[in-house]
């Protein structure tokens, strides 16, 4: 009875820590389009996650001149989304290899970007 | 009674018939100037409302709507992005009509009315307070040689348009594919660009226009801060090279699209009244 009980306990702090750990590798960023001085840019410009981290960006288009859509991509990681002005999109991935990866609006390359910086731990 | 004289020498009473005349005549002298707002309400409000809002009578029956005209937004212009049409642009717009849809040409409406409600459409939205900015200059197209329109194809692809024109520019690109949004949230298709005409005409400045100011109120954007006039012109000649005599259709008769339906609109609504 001993021994069951204390198998129970411990599976479930077995769980609790490995819930806990995956809670720790997800990450949630968030990226706002804007007109500014007349360029249309994505900000904050850079974004740093660790490698293996499940990404999620959430991203927001409030730019009030036309077009009324802008591009949102990172190709290493297949990322492309369309952001309607004032319709947020989500996109998700895992950040699987580290480096220096550039996002870009795949809809007008003139649009200014940023950059994805994924550290290894 | 005693007689009077007039300056003339005559009877005042002489004066009266061409008094008579001259009050009859008033009217027919001031319609040498149309009332704007009088040949919006009989041509163009049952499409646009009386309010140019877009949501005439007629605009359940289409599926590209009405322009909302109080927003002040234009797609077919020659000034920046962002910026006011000329009274021009407006001007061609009415005479020309936005091909294959039912804004058919307005050529059976004389020049004077259409300038009149050229003048009447800037009253309709707050945005013509604003000063306008002058037209951006189209350059001289160059030679069309297999090397420009190859040069055309590379910056086509650089500049990002497959992804709503298609690698082929049937507007059958993956963003089109998603179902794509005009400013009013109305669903919008990326041009087919491998047939003519555009909603705008076929003259390959038009075309440099819709590239190098964007088309206000839509997904399409302006190009010169990305591109050079004269790449500009390089992807304009790549489409033509895209065009096949069988997809050129004649613009003087009506093009494919809802054109027959706008002109059957206009014949009802002339019967009615």
């Amino acid at each position: 009875m001993k021994t069951a009980t204390w198998f129970i306990l411990a599976s479930i702090l077995a769980l609790v820590i490995t819930g806990w750990a995956l809670a720790e590798n997800e990450r949630e960023l968030h990226a706002v389009n804007i007109n500014y001085e007349g360029n249309n840019v994505w900000t904050p410009g850079t974004y740093v996650v660790y490698k293996g981290e499940k990404v999620r960006f959430k991203l927001f288009n409030r730019v009030k001149a036309d077009p009324n859509v802008h591009g949102f991509a990172i190709d290493e990681f297949k990322v492309k989304a369309d952001v309607y002005r004032d319709k947020p999109e989500t996109v998700e991935f895992v950040a699987e290899k580290a480096g220096v990866f550039r996002i870009w609006c795949h809809l007008h390359p003139a649009h200014l970007g940023g950059q994805l910086l994924v550290l290894e731990k | 009674m005693a007689k009077v004289k007039t300056a003339f020498g005559r009877s005042p009473w002489l004066c009266f018939p061409a008094a008579v005349t001259l009050v009859a005549l008033a009217p027919v002298a001031g319609a040498q100037t149309p009332n704007g707002r009088h040949v919006y309400e009989r041509h163009c409000a049952i499409c646009h409302g009386v309010s140019g809002d877009g949501n005439g009578e007629a605009a359940v029956r289409l599926v590209t709507k009405p322009a909302d005209l109080t927003a002040g937004r234009y797609k077919f212009r020659s000034t920046p992005s962002g910026a006011l049409p000329t009274d021009e642009d407006l001007f061609r717009t009415l005479m020309r009509g936005v091909r294959g849809t039912a804004m058919v040409p307005q050529t059976q409406v004389p020049e004077t009315e259409l300038r009149a409600v050229v003048a009447y459409l800037k009253t309709l939205s707050p945005r013509f307070a604003e000063p306008g900015r002058p037209a951006v200059p189209v350059p001289a197209p160059p030679t069309s040689t297999p090397e420009v329109a190859a040069k055309g194809a590379k910056l086509y692809k650089e500049s990002g348009c497959p992804e709503c024109h298609g690698d082929g520019g049937k507007g059958d690109g993956p963003s089109a594919k998603k179902g794509m949004k005009d400013s009013r949230e109305l669903p919008i298709v990326p041009a087919d660009l491998t047939r003519r005409p555009f909603k705008r005409g076929s003259d390959p400045r038009e075309t440099w226009k819709s590239i190098g100011v964007g088309l206000d109120g839509t997904p399409m954007p302006s190009y010169s801060d990305a591109l050079e006039p004269d790449q500009i012109w390089a992807v304009v000649l790549f489409l033509e090279s895209l065009v096949t005599p069988d997809r050129r259709h004649p613009e003087d008769r009506l093009v494919p699209g809802e054109e027959a339906l706008g002109d059957q609109i206009e014949r009802e609504h002339h019967d009615k009244h």
